[in-house]
């Protein structure tokens, strides 16, 4: 047998005239901790929803777990598990009874499925609230809920998108904790955000998209290898002339320097010392700064070498 | 599965209170308005008769009954009395003319026509010059001899065999319409509010059920993603939910009926095992209602709602919430509204069970009923096949 759970082969959505997914393939093999990074509307929530067969698609084959995913395919939806993007529980019914109905609905044996919902609610932290209405949880807490609700009935695929937006750093680093424990447990996981930070931390595998379309995959340090970036030279500095930041451009290994809100990013491509290149001709042009320190690259220099922006938004 | 499914879906049904609240509040607050507006009238040891002028020309004596006889819809009315036996009417036969005059000086407080169509059949006007309890009145008698009549040439028309057995329960055509049958069991004519009201209370509860079966759906609610990834059958899954939404609504419905009948004392005319298994069919006939609509391809609930809304409105007032004489309007322009207006359908079968008590009639009603609400939910079934959604 393969070790393929997800294959997605030349996958296409459109929303009217819009293109949300062009083209894309993906495959994601048993045991990994999958990352789909990308900007705000790369089409990850699309992605996920057309393997999982909600959304209807225009083109395209997708297959889980070696076999084409059709909506009645329940034998294949038993074995998934599913955390939304937007949190999505039953404000009537209490946390323990929201995990309850819906690990219910996957495991047949009563005492085995209390124990699942046990399991899960320790698992997520949420031991203290089992009698809470979810309108009497915090943001972090109601994020933890609907991974329980997921995950409870343990399943061998999980698909997570975007599961610590707007999630204090407390319950993000549990939750991330938890994702990794699930993976260590034996789960495939597939997780969907545009935080870096967070794919560089827990992903094995990594694809890129943007617009619809894989921009790169690999491995965190694969990716960085891609592009030419190696080194980023930062200096915070109260003023700086013009004319100095051409000169700085000038110098060996140095391909892009960029002044913005007293903070200067050097972009280096290969070479060693570069920092101590730096240093060197702020002395010798006399020129007094506060702090420098040197960067490797990040998952976003990579996304902004490779598509010519940000991967993430302003805000965050 | 569709066990859990359905004590879960009874447990979120309960405390979604104001599903619960609307249905019951709606019959109760509108139930004793009615009661209100009409025991004043009924319930009046010294009501007047009303001056009332008759105008039939010719048009009678070319109305034959099944043994020749002509028609003697004067008589008939002249027989009408209220529940104390006091005369309903004071009738004057009259010319078209002279009742114009009576009208216009305020001797009469309506002005009943009698003509006939173009098959010969009877066809009822009644004309007012202001509003009162008297002219309520006369729209109501006015409104129950047109429907009676109708339905006699339907059966006459469509069921010509029956007719004899008909003739044969009733003795003659006269005793049909004759007062005491104006609302069978229950004489009192405004009854047939409190059946509309009843169906409205009943079709109120589709909107329990398009709630309850939206939130089943990915494109408008997100617990609906969920519920579309478990590895149940999606059908299993809608119609357990659905029945956790009836039996709760039933509840509901029950109480509404217990509260006109037993507190108000509003008298349906029906012994109290078949208005409960009347109240049972139509809750099950607007909670399939609402399970089609919920099915109809708009992607937002407001949407949905306003829909059903409007079907619920609309139905009351072609039934004849609103205005009694309506549903004999309808009868008589667009019958087919009249049995696919689940309004009307729930009206008519706690009337023919005052009307006819149980029996064939009855019969008709309980399985016609039953069939509208498999066609619904048939209906809504098919809409519901989708299998993918083509945005979220
Ligand atoms: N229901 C929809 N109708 C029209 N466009 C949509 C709809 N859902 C998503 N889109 C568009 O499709 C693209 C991909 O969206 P999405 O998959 O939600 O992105 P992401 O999850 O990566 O933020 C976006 O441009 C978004 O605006
Ligand atoms: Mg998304």
């Amino acid at each position: 047998m393969s070790d393929t759970v997800v294959k997605i082969t030349n996958l296409v959505k459109r929303y009217k005239e819009l293109v949300a997914l062009d083209n894309f393939n993906l495959e994601i093999k048993k045991g990994e901790v999958f990352g789909l990074l990308g900007p705000n509307g790369s089409g990850k929530s699309t992605t996920m929803n057309c393997v999982l067969s909600l959304l209807a698609y225009d083109e395209g084959e997708i297959e889980v777990f070696g076999e084409r995913m059709e909506p009645s395919r329940y034998d294949l939806k038993k074995r998934i598990g599913v955390v939304p993007q937007n949190v999505a529980v039953f404000d009537e019914l209490t946390v323990q009874e929201n995990i309850d109905y819906f690990c219910g609905l996957y495991i047949k044996d009563k005492e085995t499925k209390s124990k699942y919902v046990e399991d899960a609610i320790e698992f997520v932290g949420l031991s203290d609230f089992r009698k809470f209405k979810p309108r009497k949880l915090s943001g972090g807490l109601l994020r933890r809920l609907n991974i329980a609700c997921g995950i409870a009935h343990k399943p061998e695929l999980i698909f997570f998108d975007e599961p610590t937006v707007a999630v204090d750093p407390q319950s993000r680093n549990k939750i991330l904790e938890n994702i990794t424990e699930l993976n260590k447990q034996g789960a495939t996981i597939v997780y969907t955000t545009h935080y870096m930070e967070e794919v560089e931390q827990i992903c094995t595998n990594i694809l890129i998209m943007d617009r619809g379309k894989s921009v790169a995959s690999g491995t965190s340090e694969e990716l960085k290898k891609m592009i030419k970036n190696t080194e980023n030279v930062v200096v915070d500095i109260k003023r700086l002339p013009a004319e100095k930041i051409e000169e700085l451009k000038k110098l060996s290994h140095v391909y892009e320097v960029s002044y913005v809100s007293d903070r200067l990013t050097i972009k280096c491509a290969g070479g060693r010392h570069n920092i101590s290149h730096v240093i060197a001709f702020f002395e010798k042009e006399n020129i007094e700064y506060d702090r420098i320190y040197s960067e490797l690259p990040t998952l976003n220099d990579v996304f902004l070498e490779i598509t010519g922006k940000e991967l993430r938004d302003k805000e965050d | 599965m569709a066990g859990r499914i359905f004590v879960t879906h009874l447990k979120l049904a309960l405390r979604e209170k104001h599903a619960l609240f609307w249905t019951l509040a709606f019959g109760m607050i509108l139930g004793t308005l009615f009661y209100v507006a009409f025991h004043g009238i009924y319930s009046q040891e010294s009501l007047d008769s009303i001056p009332t002028a008759l105008v039939t020309g010719d048009a009678l004596e070319s109305m034959k009954d099944g043994e020749g006889n002509a028609v003697d819809i004067e008589g008939m009315l002249k027989e009408l009395t209220y529940d104390n036996g006091k005369k309903m009417l004071e009738l004057k036969t009259v010319s078209e003319s002279e009742a114009e005059e009576l009208l216009a000086n305020g001797d009469v407080d309506g002005v009943i026509s009698v003509t006939l169509d173009e098959q010969n059949a009877p066809k009822f006007s009644l004309e007012i010059k202001e509003n009162g309890i008297g002219q309520s009145v006369l729209t109501v008698v006015v409104g129950e001899y047109q429907a009676s009549f109708d339905y006699l040439r339907y059966l006459y028309e469509n069921h010509p065999d029956r007719l004899a057995d008909y003739f044969a329960r009733n003795d003659q055509v006269i005793d049909y319409v004759e007062a005491k049958n104006i609302g069978g069991n229950n004489k009192d004519p405004y009854v047939a509010y409190f059946y509309n009201l009843m169906a409205m209370v009943c079709l109120f509860c589709s909107l329990q059920s398009l709630a309850a079966m939206c939130r089943n759906q990915a494109d408008i609610d997100d617990v609906g993603k969920r519920t579309n990834l478990v590895p149940v059958n999606k059908m299993v899954y809608e119609l357990s939910a659905l029945a956790a939404v009836y039996v709760i609504q039933f509840v509901a419905t029950s109480l509404v009926l217990c509260y006109l009948n037993f507190v108000l004392g509003v008298d349906f005319g029906g012994e109290l095992p078949w208005l409960f298994l009347m109240t049972a069919l139509g809750t099950l006939l607007g909670v399939s209602l609402g399970f089609m609509v919920a099915h109809i391809g708009a992607k937002s609930y407001d949407k949905k709602e306003t829909i059903l809304t409007v079907i619920t409105l609309l139905g009351g007032f072609f039934a004849g919430l609103f205005y009694h004489g309506m549903k004999a309007v309808m009868e008589e322009n667009c019958p087919i509204v009249n049995r696919i207006n689940p309004s009307a359908v729930i009206t008519d079968s706690f009337y023919s069970l005052n009307m006819f008590g149980p029996g064939d009639r009855v019969t008709r009603s309980v399985i016609y009923m039953l069939a509208l609400a498999a066609v619904f939910i048939a209906i809504g079934s098919l809409l519901g096949r989708r299998q993918r959604y083509a945005s979220l």
